[in-house]
């Protein structure tokens, strides 16, 4: 080759290092064009930054590997004499011959590249596969924002989104949507669905064709309807029905005509969702020009083809700037933020998901270093009989060739394991994470999640099989026939075994640190104190339809409900609620507040979350009453409005205290209203255990009667046992009102801290195994070093050193191996901080005791490890020294 | 002629190789430049398999190295070019992909985009 002036890159070099894999012939013709060409996309890589530079090895590896790998398969089936199946046979003798070893190499591959497997697919599905709509990277996330505001994000209100619509350059379609469900009835049956109220072009903008009829068209939409049902309702109502369309389906007492069924593959705004209802905000809001600060739809858009989506961003925020300027007293201070769909998505759990997988990779690595080292501790026997075989007439090609069938038999059976351990894995995560996870009904091992565990189980066999079988080789060539003891195993494979101990070492310590992070995050978060008392109290969701008596009727339904329900033997309280704390079923709403006597307009005024309950509610959730009184129950839709806030709020206007007795006003539809405060309660964490408490009115259900509620009832015994007489009370109520959405509240909280409690179990877990690992890894090269050295030991005590000395020199040495592995964790350990950071509750990577919990765990696992062999080696008799080998 | 058929029909990224070759001797870069243009960005090829696609060629006796370039302009790509074989194999190829689409017009209308 000729010189080059330049010095090549470390890309450049290691990817010369990496055509090992071809043959050697190959490698003459073709390497130095292989090299060219690598270097030509090298340079055109790292134009394109960091990116461009990951993005080129993640081609180029994986195309070397396969490549390498099938340009061998290619060379070997035409040489002559070479038979695979006499190859696999004797790989396969070989390896029953130790057959513990065996299977602990297969078991280590299998779960290490399971877990990953497990922790890739959903990496996919979740965060890499582009979302199931067509050109995905056109649709956008549209929130309003106000950045005086806490968590400043909010959805869109009707008058502003309509305004959007109008006058938005860059946009192909826009729609707004609302989550709600409603109670679908046939004649002699009744079932709670989900439900979707979404504006004339939804499907549009997710370009989502029917399996049957047609979409809803712009102009046959007044107020609500007409529908679009779900393949599955279709199916299980009405077993697929070709005439369903034109038909009516009747949702909570009203009749809506269904124009189309969409396809299961169709799953938007949420999976639950099985009926889609046209909306026409510009009918359902004529006469409700307050509707303008009513922040509660969810919104997309399209954008055209080629409009980025600054762009778009510019176009929408000078709209939201004109309709401040037109609309100030609901619209000041108010601007709007976009984000890609597919990124707003999976935003809550993007984070996670990366350091899950991160800490999978750890795992791997782990795993594959002690495949390595206990393929290593099998050099000295393999050397002798590789001697032999080479004296017997066997080439170095043969030689190689039997030791990769080893390691490949190794990987086939480790990976396709793994495949089968990662499909197990991934149906657990499946069970748990849904409807936590978004997308998570996507998830699945794919063409890509295989290619990826054949990548994986090759490269693993390759670098940690073929490694020690280079030592093996060079060993047998000289030493091994002499069969001396002393001379077993070179120093080379003895030092990377040491190395191996120490990457292994390394990688636990951040395992370990991340384990203790979590577990200390998740008892943190416990320990909130969410306002309520989750133990002891079940909730249910009743919706009723508006009957000829109107609201009125509503809130004698429900009183007479509760009043049943307490009856009930071993109940100490009920009461309901329109939206229940941690609860995803959100029947959420917000209305701006000030003092009585203050001018302050809506805009400027802070919202404050309103809660409308009945009596008892806030018995039966456990909250504390502070100040004052529950609601008297006799309030009606004429009585003079009431509230009862919580600490925050209360402490916000009336800093000196005597909340009880005083008035505050809410922006009301109809404009400002005074309220009378009868009661102050303590702050509940209602959104998220992570988040303060915003400010809470409670208003009473008598007042305003909410058609759809969540009862909560407080037993005395296990809540879930009271189910099946919950269920038969409501029935008993009114036959087609059926109770749905069963839950405990220790169940919503326990889901509200999900993240949390995943991470700590999954990191422990993992910080488990890789300690179980590192053991065996410290105690094989410890034990072995013990045995190599005997003969040296027994000099040594002969000449008068004393056993203690002897036995504390191994211990030494094996702390000094983890020494430099736990250096090297942790720098480990600072280089990951930061996305780490962002998933901890009130604990930092930089907490000392985190790092100390993990370093100590280590040490001590590492001792322990070297006990056993320090022991054996302080018993070492001094006429070791004379033993013939 | 020597035996033509034994190569047909070509792989598309054999197709693809010699076409670009066709047109004059060209270096690996070059090549993969050229296909990942000329098929709108759906062949990428990597060293690894570009030239393991090259190998075959060479052995098949459809293209060969066309020797060090520029030793003076220190340049030391190394270029390929199409042997008369493979120009007649992908005539040949060419040609029976033209009879192909003019069966299938015969039997369904084809879109009239720009050829």
């Amino acid at each position: 080759m000729t010189g080059r002036a330049a010095r090549p890159s470390l890309s450049e070099r290691v990817y010369a290092r990496l055509l090992v894999v071809f043959p050697a012939p190959f490698r003459r013709e073709y390497g130095a064009d292989m090299l060219d060409l690598f270097r030509d996309r090298h340079r055109d890589a790292t134009a394109r930054g960091t990116l461009g530079l990951a993005l080129l090895w993640l081609r180029a590896l994986p195309n070397v590997l396969v490549h390498g790998g099938l340009e061998r398969l290619a060379v070997l089936r035409s040489a002559r004499g070479w038979e695979p199946r006499r190859a696999l046979a004797s790989a396969r003798r070989s390896l029953l011959r130790s057959p513990v070893l065996s299977v602990t190499i297969i078991g280590t591959l299998a779960l290490g590249i399971g877990s990953t497997v497990a922790l890739f697919s959903v990496l996919r599905g979740v965060l890499l596969r582009p979302l199931p709509f067509s050109e995905p990277d056109r649709l956008v996330r549209i929130w309003e924002a106000n950045p005086t505001l806490e968590d400043e994000l909010r959805g869109v209100s009707p008058w502003n989104f309509a305004d959007w619509d109008e006058r938005l350059d860059g946009v192909a379609a826009m729609t707004a949507w609302y989550l709600t469900s409603g109670t679908h009835r046939t004649e002699n049956a009744a079932e709670e669905v989900r439900g979707a109220q979404v504006t004339a072009a939804f499907f549009e903008v997710f370009e989502a064709r029917p399996l049957l009829g047609r979409t809803f068209r712009r102009d046959e939409i007044v107020r609500y309807g007409p529908a679009i049902i779900g393949e599955r309702l279709w199916e299980r109502l009405y077993g697929r029905d070709p005439t369903i369309l034109g038909r009516t389906v009747s949702i909570s007492g009203a009749d809506y005509e269904v124009v189309g069924v969409m396809p299961d593959a169709f799953r938007f705004p949420d999976p639950s969702v099985e009926v889609w209802l046209a909306w026409d905000l510009a009918t359902v809001y004529a006469d409700r020009p307050e509707a303008r600060t009513w922040r509660f739809m969810r919104a997309a858009a399209r954008l055209e083809p080629g409009v980025s989506i600054e762009t778009a961003a510019r176009s929408f925020r000078a709209a939201a700037d004109a309709l401040a300027m037109a609309h100030p007293s609901e619209n000041r201070g108010w601007t709007t933020a976009l984000a890609p769909l597919h990124e707003d998505l999976v935003a809550a759990v993007r984070g996670a998901i990366w350091v899950a997988f991160g800490a999978v990779s750890l795992l791997l690595v782990i795993a594959c270093a002690n495949v390595a080292n206990l393929l290593l501790s099998r050099v000295p026997e393999r050397s002798r009989e590789l001697a032999i075989r080479t004296s017997l007439g066997a080439s170095r090609r043969d030689l190689v060739s039997g030791l990769a069938a080893e390691s490949t038999t190794l990987a086939v059976v480790g990976g396709t394991l793994g495949l089968v351990v990662g499909g197990w894995l991934l149906k657990a995560f499946r069970a748990y994470g849904a409807g936590q996870v978004p997308r998570i009904e996507e998830v699945g091992i794919d063409g890509m999640v295989v290619g990826f565990t054949v990548v994986v189980s090759l490269a693993t066999s390759l670098v940690f099989g073929l490694a020690p079988a280079a030592y093996a080789i060079r060993g047998s060539a000289v030493d091994a026939l002499r069969v001396g003891t002393r001379t077993l195993g070179s120093v080379g494979a003895q030092r990377a075994r040491q190395a191996f101990v120490a990457a292994q070492v390394a990688t636990a310590i951040t395992l370990l640190t991340g384990a203790a992070l979590f577990r200390s995050s998740l008892e943190r978060i416990t320990l909130v104190d969410a306002g309520f008392d989750p133990e002891g109290a079940v909730s249910f969701r009743v919706s009723v339809d508006t009957g000829p008596e109107g609201p009125p009727g509503t809130a004698r339904y429900f009183r007479a409900l509760i009043d049943d329900v307490a009856a009930l033997p071993a109940v100490i309280a009920v009461g309901a609620a329109q939206t229940l704390p941690m609860d995803p079923v959100a029947g959420d709403f917000e209305r701006p507040y000030r003092p009585v006597g203050s001018t302050v307009e809506s805009a400027d005024a802070p919202p404050a979350a309103m809660r409308i309950v009945t009596r008892g509610f806030i018995r039966a959730m456990g909250i504390r009453l502070l100040e004052g009184a529950d609601f008297d129950g006799t309030e009606t839709p004429d009585s003079p409005p009431t509230a009862i806030v919580n600490r925050t709020l209360a402490r916000r206007i009336w800093p000196e205290g005597g909340a009880v007795g005083k008035a505050l006003e809410l922006d009301w539809p109809n404009g400002w209203r005074p309220f009378t405060v009868v009661g102050v309660v303590a702050d509940v964490r209602h959104d998220d255990p992570r988040l303060p408490t915003r400010e809470e009115v409670y208003v009473p259900h008598g007042w305003i009667p909410y058609q759809a509620m969540s009862v909560v009832v407080r037993t005395a015994g296990d809540p879930a046992s009271l189910v099946p007489a919950l269920r038969r009370t409501v029935a008993s109520q009114e036959r087609l009102h059926p109770a749905y959405n069963f839950v405990t509240l220790e169940g919503l909280r326990r889901a509200a801290i999900g993240e949390e409690r995943f991470l700590s179990w999954l990191m422990q877990a993992f910080a488990a195994l890789s300690l179980a690992l590192v053991c065996g890894g410290v105690y094989g090269v410890i034990a072995y070093s013990v045995a190599s050295r005997r003969r040296e030991i027994g000099v040594r005590m002969a000449l008068g050193a004393p056993p203690r000395v002897v036995a504390r020199d191994v211990l030494l040495r094996a702390l000094a191996m983890t020494g430099v592995g736990a250096a090297i964790g942790l720098v480990v350990v600072q280089t990951v901080a930061g996305p780490v950071d962002a998933l901890l509750f009130e604990v930092s990577s930089t907490d000392p005791v985190a790092t100390l919990t993990g370093l100590g765990a280590v040490a001590a696992v590492a001792a322990l490890a070297a006990y056993l062999p320090a022991r054996r080696a302080a018993r070492v008799p001094p006429a070791a020294a004379l033993a013939a080998d | 002629m020597p035996d033509i058929e034994r190569h047909l029909p070509l792989k598309a990224v054999d197709f693809h190789i010699l076409l670009v070759l066709a047109a004059g001797p060209l270096h690996g870069y070059g090549m993969v430049k050229e296909i990942e243009e000329r098929s709108g960005g759906r062949i990428r090829l990597e060293p690894g398999n570009l030239y393991r696609y090259v190998r075959r060629l060479v052995d098949e006796g459809l293209v060969q190295p066309a020797g060090e370039r520029g030793a003076s302009a220190g340049e030391r790509r190394r270029d390929y070019r199409i042997t008369r074989l493979g120009r007649v194999v992908l005539g040949a190829d060419a040609r029976r992909m033209r009879d192909l689409v003019a069966a299938a017009a015969a039997r369904v209308s084809l879109p009239e985009e720009g050829v």
